[in-house]
Order: C-alpha cells, then sequence, then structure tokens
C-alpha cells in the first residue's frame, strides 16, 4: 500500500503526460491569440473564416429553402432591401426563383471542402515526397524535383481546365485536378527545409543516440517545419477556393445542379442587367472568403514563421 | 501588421477580374472601319450576331448564320417575305407543265459582282453542284450538305440562255417553300477559281458584295453593290442597297451583344436573351422587334429506354410541364405552346390538337399507372426499388428553359437533373440511342411539314433525310408511311388529312415533351429604318438604312 503511493500506475503516467501537454498546448494557443491580437486585420480574417466554417456546417439548420428546387413564379426576386424585396428571401431569388442565400450558404460548403481537401491532399503529398527527398536525397529527389519543374511550367488554372476537361465534371475529380499540381508548392517547401535541418546537431545528435531514419524524419525533423506548412497551406487555400470557382465558372468544376459560387455567378451574367444580385451576392461570398483566408494566412505567418516573410 | 504581398494582392486581383468580368462587357476588337461611302449610299451597319457563318458557299452549310450573311451576297430563284410568302427573284416566272417538271424563265440583265451577267447556265451548275454526289471538290470531295433541301430534284436542263426546266422525281409541294434556301452562284468563277478561291472571294448577285473575312469568320465585311438589278420587282423597295456597307460580327455573349448595341458599337443584334428585352425596349435609342418563331423546343424522351419506353410515363412527362408558366416568366410571353409535334404556325397544323394541359394530378396519375410511386417516402417515385432518375441533356443556351422544366418534373417526384453539351459532342449518343431525354430545338422556316417530319418523326434510315434528327428514337410504321405519302401528295386537302392523322398518333404517342415556340427576337438602334427581323433568319440589310 505504502510503496503504492510513491510509484503510479501506467495509467496514471499517461494522464500526467496529457495533462502536461494540454498544459503546453493552452499556453500556446493563448499565446496564438495575444500575438493575433495585435493583428487585427488577421484577427477579423480568422472570425470571418470561422463564420463560413460554421455556416457550411449548419447549412442546414440556418436555412428553410430548398437549395436545388426552383419556383418559377418567384423568379428574380430583389434582396430585401429593394423595392419589391421580402424578408422571407433576404439575398432575393434566382432565375430559377430559388433563394440566393441558401444557395450561398450550401455553396459555401463547397468551396471549404474543396479548399479543405485539396490543400489537405496535396500538403500530405508534399510532406511525404518533400521528406524523402530531402532527407535521402539522390535519384528519387532528383526524379520528383524534375517532375516538380515540369508541373511548375503549367499555369495552375490552365492545367486545371485541361484536367478537367479530360476527366469531366464532378467532385473526386475537381479535387484530383487541383492537387495534381497542388502538391508541388508543399514539396519544394519541405524538401527545401528538409535539406537545411538535416545537418544540423540535433539531427546528429539523434543519429548517434541510435534512433531510426523514420523516428529522426517524423519526431526530431518535421515538427521544426510544420508551421512553415501549415502558414503555406492557409495561403494557398484561398488560391484553390479561387481556382474551383473559376472552373465552376466555366462549367468545368461540378455538376450544374450543385450549388458552387463559381457556377451561380456564371448563371447569373444573362440577367445581370435585370437581376444584378444573381451573379454579384455569390461573387462577394468568394471575395469575403478568400479575403479572409489570406489576411489570416499573412497574420499566422508573421506568428509562426517569420523567416517566410523575407521571401515576400 | 500584416502586410499585403504579392499573394494577397494576386488573389485580389484575380477576384476583382473574376467578378467583373461578369459586369463588364468584353470590348469586341475594333477592325472594320467604315469604309469610303460610294455615291447614292451611306453608312455602315453592325449587325452582331450569337454564332460564326461556317461558310460563305451557298451550297456547303447547314446552318443559320450561314444563311444569314450568304442572303446578303446571293439571291436565289425565288426568295421570301415573312408576312406575304414566296416571291420571285432571280426567276422572272415560274409555271409547273406538270406535277414532276417546273419550268423557270430568269431574269435577264442581272450581274454577278464581277460584271459579268447571270445566264441558265449558272442556274444548272449551281443545282448541279447541290444534287451531283461529291460536286464540292473542297476540302476533300464531299457531296453538299443542302441536297437534303432539294432531294426530290432529280435533274436540271437548259432550255434556253435565260430558261431551264427542273424534272422531280415525283410530286414535290414544298417545293417553292425550300428553292427560298438556295442561292445562285457563277459558273465561270468557280471553275476558274474552283470551291477554295471561291469561299476565299465569295461572288454572287445579292445587293452586297463581299470585302473581307476574318478567318473563322468571327468578322465579314460587304460593301454595297451599286449594278445590283434591284431584287424582287414585288418587295419595295427596288433597286440598290441603301447602306455602303454592312459588317456582320460575332459576339457569342448575349448580354455583351446588348451592351455592344447600347454602346453604338452594334447596330443590329440577334438573339436577344428574354430577361434583357424591358431593359432595351425602356431605351429609346434602341428598337426591339419579334418575327414568329420557327425553332420549336422540344424534350425528346428515349422511346427505347427505361422509364420512357412506356407510354403512360412519356404523357405524364407531358401534364407535368407548366407551359404558360414558362412563357409568361422566361420568356416574357414572347412564345407559344406547342400544340403537338408542329409548330402552330405550320401551313399543314392539325388544327384540332391542343397544348397538353398542364395538370400535376393528372401526370401523378399516369406514373401510378405505369407502376411509379413513392413507395418509401423520400419524395422520389420509385418502381421495383429503382428511383425515378433521369438526365435532360441540353446545350448552354437553354439553360433556364431545361431548369425550370427539371424543377417542375421534381415537384412530382422525379429526381431530373439537367446537363449541359456541345452539340457537336452529343450528337452522336444521341442517334445511338444512349441518352433518355434531350431538350433543343429544330429549324423550319420553309413552314411546311416536310421539314419537322421527315427529320424529327419518321424512324432513322441511313443515307436518306428521314429521322436524322431523330433523337427520341422514335418509329411508328403508319407515321412513317403517312410522312412518305405527305411528300409526294399535291393536293392541299388530300396533304392536310394526312398530317393532321400523322401529328394525331405522335400527339398520342408522345415520344417527346411538345414545349413552346419562342418568337424570334432582335434588336436594332433607333436610327435604322426599314427594319424588320424575319422569321427564316434572314437578315435583309438590301431594306435597311441608316440616319446619320
Amino acid at each position: 500500500m505504502e510503496a503504492n503511493q510513491n510509484v503510479r500506475s501506467p495509467l496514471e503516467d499517461q494522464l500526467y503526460i496529457w495533462r502536461i501537454r494540454l498544459e503546453i498546448w493552452w499556453q500556446n494557443f493563448r499565446n496564438f491569440v495575444k500575438a493575433l491580437s495585435v493583428h487585427p486585420l488577421a484577427l477579423a480574417g480568422g472570425i470571418l473564416v470561422i463564420l463560413y466554417l460554421l455556416s457550411a456546417v449548419f447549412a442546414d439548420q440556418i436555412t428553410v429553402h430548398n437549395p436545388i428546387q426552383g419556383n418559377l413564379r418567384i423568379r428574380h426576386m430583389p434582396p430585401a432591401w429593394e423595392d419589391g424585396g421580402s424578408w422571407e428571401y433576404p439575398l432575393g431569388t434566382d432565375s430559377q426563383g430559388r433563394d440566393l442565400f441558401t444557395r450561398i450558404v450550401y455553396g459555401s460548403r463547397i468551396s471549404l471542402s474543396v479548399g479543405i481537401l485539396s490543400v489537405g491532399i496535396s500538403v500530405i503529398v508534399g510532406i511525404l515526397l518533400g521528406t524523402l527527398a530531402g532527407y535521402f536525397g539522390g535519384r528519387f529527389d532528383s526524379f520528383v524535383s524534375r517532375l516538380a519543374d515540369l508541373l511548375l511550367a503549367f499555369p495552375f488554372l490552365i492545367f486545371a481546365i485541361g484536367v478537367m476537361a479530360f476527366l469531366g465534371p464532378g467532385f473526386t475529380n475537381l479535387i484530383l485536378a487541383l492537387t495534381f499540381k497542388g502538391w508541388v508548392e508543399f514539396f519544394r517547401l519541405v524538401r527545401g527545409e528538409m535539406l537545411a535541418e538535416k545537418t544540423k546537431e540535433y539531427v546528429e545528435a539523434a543519429r548517434v543516440t541510435g534512433q531510426g531514419h523514420v523516428a529522426i524524419m517524423l519526431k526530431e525533423i518535421l515538427p521544426n517545419i510544420i508551421q512553415s506548412v501549415f502558414v503555406l497551406g492557409t495561403l494557398r487555400m484561398g488560391y484553390m477556393i479561387i481556382t474551383e470557382a473559376s472552373l465552376s465558372f466555366l462549367g468545368l468544376g461540378l455538376p450544374p445542379n450543385i450549388p458552387a459560387w463559381g457556377s451561380m455567378v456564371a448563371a447569373g451574367r444573362d440577367s445581370l442587367l435585370v437581376a444584378w444580385w444573381v451573379s454579384t451576392l455569390p461573387g462577394l461570398a468568394i471575395l469575403f472568403l478568400v479575403m479572409a483566408i489570406n489576411l489570416f494566412g499573412e497574420g499566422l505567418r508573421d506568428i509562426l514563421d517569420p523567416r517566410l516573410k523575407l521571401e515576400g | 501588421m500584416a502586410r499585403f504581398n504579392h499573394r494577397t494582392i494576386i488573389a485580389l486581383l484575380l477576384l476583382m477580374a473574376f467578378v467583373f468580368t461578369a459586369c463588364a462587357p468584353t470590348a469586341p476588337a475594333e477592325t472594320a472601319q467604315p469604309a469610303d461611302e460610294g455615291p447614292g449610299a451611306s453608312g455602315t451597319i453592325v449587325v452582331a450576331m450569337g454564332a460564326a457563318p461556317v461558310s460563305l458557299d451557298p451550297a456547303d452549310h447547314r446552318s443559320r448564320e450561314s444563311e444569314t450573311v450568304i442572303r446578303n451576297m446571293f439571291d436565289g430563284l425565288v426568295t421570301r417575305d415573312t408576312s406575304s410568302g414566296v416571291h420571285m427573284q432571280l426567276a422572272e416566272s415560274m409555271d409547273w407543265a406538270d406535277e414532276q417538271t417546273l419550268n423557270v424563265k430568269l431574269r435577264e440583265g442581272v450581274k454577278f459582282h464581277d460584271g459579268t451577267e447571270m445566264t441558265a447556265d449558272d442556274v444548272v451548275f449551281t443545282f448541279e453542284r447541290i444534287i451531283n454526289e461529291n460536286a464540292i471538290e473542297y476540302p476533300e470531295p464531299h457531296t453538299s450538305p443542302r441536297k437534303g433541301l432539294i432531294a426530290p430534284l432529280e435533274s436540271i436542263e437548259k432550255t434556253g440562255d435565260y430558261s431551264v426546266t427542273m424534272h422531280f422525281r415525283g410530286p414535290w409541294p414544298p417545293a417553292m417553300q425550300l428553292l427560298v434556301h438556295q442561292q445562285i452562284v457563277p459558273k465561270a468563277y468557280i471553275e476558274k477559281v474552283g470551291t477554295e478561291g471561291f469561299i476565299a472571294k465569295p461572288i454572287g448577285t445579292g445587293p452586297f458584295k463581299f470585302v473581307s473575312a476574318q478567318p473563322g469568320l468571327e468578322e465579314v465585311v460587304l460593301e454595297r453593290f451599286a449594278d445590283y438589278y434591284g431584287g424582287s420587282p414585288d418587295l419595295t423597295p427596288v433597286g440598290p442597297a441603301c447602306v455602303n456597307q454592312v459588317v456582320f460580327r460575332v459576339i457569342p455573349e448575349a448580354s455583351t451583344r446588348v451592351s455592344a448595341l447600347l454602346a453604338g458599337e452594334a447596330d443590329i443584334i440577334t438573339n436577344v436573351p428574354q430577361d434583357l428585352i424591358p431593359n432595351l425596349e425602356a431605351n429609346e435609342n434602341v428598337q426591339v422587334k419579334t418575327a414568329g418563331g420557327t425553332q420549336p423546343k422540344w424534350l425528346e424522351l428515349n422511346v427505347h429506354m427505361a422509364p420512357f419506353d412506356d407510354v403512360n410515363v412519356r404523357k405524364a412527362m407531358n401534364y407535368a410541364v407548366d407551359k404558360d408558366l414558362i412563357i409568361e416568366k422566361i420568356f416574357g410571353g414572347r412564345a407559344v405552346a406547342l400544340p403537338g409535334p408542329l409548330s402552330p404556325y405550320n401551313n399543314f397544323v392539325n388544327k384540332s390538337l391542343s397544348p397538353y394541359p398542364y395538370d400535376p394530378a393528372m401526370a401523378t396519375d399516369l406514373l401510378k399507372q405505369a407502376g411509379w410511386e413513392d413507395t418509401d417516402g423520400d419524395g422520389i417515385l420509385d418502381k421495383n426499388g429503382q428511383p425515378f432518375t433521369f438526365t435532360i441533356d441540353t446545350l448552354e443556351d437553354w439553360r433556364p428553359l431545361a431548369e425550370a422544366v427539371a424543377d417542375m418534373y421534381r415537384a412530382i417526384g422525379i429526381d431530373a437533373n439537367v446537363r449541359f453539351w456541345e452539340y457537336s459532342v452529343i450528337k452522336d449518343q444521341l442517334m445511338a440511342g444512349e441518352r433518355q431525354g434531350y431538350l433543343d430545338d429544330w429549324g423550319d422556316s420553309a413552314f411546311d411539314p416536310v421539314g419537322h417530319f421527315e427529320a424529327k418523326w419518321h424512324g432513322f434510315v441511313a443515307d436518306t433525310p428521314y429521322g436524322r434528327g431523330n433523337f427520341s428514337t422514335y418509329s411508328n410504321d403508319r407515321v412513317n408511311e403517312l410522312i412518305e405519302q405527305g411528300e409526294t401528295t399535291g393536293d392541299p386537302a388530300a396533304r392536310q388529312a394526312i398530317y393532321d392523322e400523322a401529328q394525331q398518333i405522335v400527339y398520342d404517342e408522345a415520344p417527346a415533351v411538345f414545349l413552346i415556340l419562342p418568337e424570334e427576337v432582335e434588336a436594332a438602334s433607333a436610327s435604322i429604318s426599314n427594319w424588320s427581323p424575319a422569321s427564316d433568319s434572314r437578315e435583309n440589310m438590301h431594306d435597311v438604312c441608316k440616319a446619320e
């Protein structure tokens, strides 16, 4: 009994470790928020992004109309603040008589999931290839680096248009088209950082203590460069969302009945002179989201990774 | 503080560009400058069209835009006025020796743009170039795509310097209406320069001569032909054209065409989108005019593919569409509901048919009889565990119509989706019977039932005009028989009886949802006078004047 009080059980051990970890994370988070508060634009961007995220997640709860089913009788109804508008359709209705607010809210699901997924997959592929290439070098490195150079030679949008025209519309194809080239930036970042880090003393020390390559890569080096990846990922997300919107605008994104902002802008072009809101409001939704993400990303970079700033 | 670096700025610029491409019309490249104005005429008229002509050879196209341009450079034996029908043009008179033989007396003293006189040789050459196999040698030998428009013509012979005789395989009632669509070309010139030389610099007898064209015919510039014989004496004004120069320019985007008109960059625009008409009508510098439509819209249902292999389902699809609401809301009242397979303006429309009424309860009933019911309560009809899902394939041009129709189907529990295609991409799939439902139109400017019946409602027969646009894969022996009879029956009362029966059968079997016929809407600047749009896609620039 007495002895047990001094020796903690493995469970207690783990709990203790996690408590410490949580404390550190909480401290980091508080420092981060404190740092953000001196970047008011980044803070505003962050809040806006969270609002967008919430509206995407709770789209079913905050809208009352069907985003797909139209009703010709209420076609081209103006936003509520204009003559002839109604608060039942706060942002008006489109050419099929669908509530524009509902469609914009559902459209945020598409934009955000495309942004998050395409950046997420690009990050995973980029980290994997970049770590291996930077750490081991050799033929694998030359091969992947040349491939990356090759892909970088194509303008992103043109490349994505080509891939979509080849694959056809659809969510999976869209993610494929965006990640096909999207991983390159992350690969180059991770590879470069890897090359710089692997000669440092702490890596030498880890090697001397007998750690394997995988452990050194994952536990020693990666945590030191993950912040740069995070910053770049945020900045790229806005770009991915714009590209998705451009593809949808051209009719190469998702099937036409799915509410995506780009295709909503495209569909309203012909009625722009009689119903400006049909094109303009989804366009503003894109503008604000991408601006918010970029402002947040800029702030994030200043806080987490001052080195990257020199590049800009 | 977060500073704006180049990434943010580029992203913002992209966005701005993105949002404003929607607002700002792209200025068309400024190319055609007004030429020196010839004596007796003044002004340049710019006509903005939605699509480019495919060729300036009157024998080598099947496109409305080509005809729009060509008929200002080339005249035919006869022409058509939207209100008063067919009139003599290069022919002075025509008479039927018997039901199969047409004697044509040509006008004398008509000059081609190179100064040579038009004679019987040119007319014989023109028609032989159309009906003979592989008569067009460039870019590779092929038969004129316009042969189908004059298929019963067996031969044509010269009977004098200014007279020819046409021999038909049988009686051919719509001959006059269809001769309007064949224009006379110069024999000596084409034999000298070949088709390649001819399409590079076409020469005709029309009121305007060719000046220049951009590659792809995105822009065609024509100039007044001072020696023009004057055109049909029945249709005033007679004489050379009023304006000095005409420019046909392609502006694909409808709202951009409207902006070009408002900005004074175009004088006449075609295919005005319905949503923009109120705006144009409110502008005192613009005149908007319409002509009865000739391009009925159908949703053709594949009768060999479930669920549309059941006539009750096809009828239900007809009852489920509220055509009047579509006409009111999308077309601003400028359209009519189709009473059946033919346009209501067709000379042989079955007057006892009336459009399928909007009756969703009837549609639901018919679907129930066919076994489609919502048994699992998910709001979508099902049968044997399969949901009623189908895709309306269509072209981007018909987006509002197709989406409205899909909405009406969803309202009765049919999961309808819309997909947009390029016609050239989907056509083979349609002919192979691989698609379920196709919404599009088919032009019929002759107002005769032959055009629509042979192309759309006759079963497909390879190497004939029969069923060449039959996307429902519908084929009914009795209807086929009636169509063939109708083409060779001269007596109008007998023809009416034949087509009445054929229309009744197609109406009852409903291989398509008979939708609507929109009017052709065009707009012009107020400075343009003596202008009116034509039902048959002609832009008659001969009559038009422009105030300075």
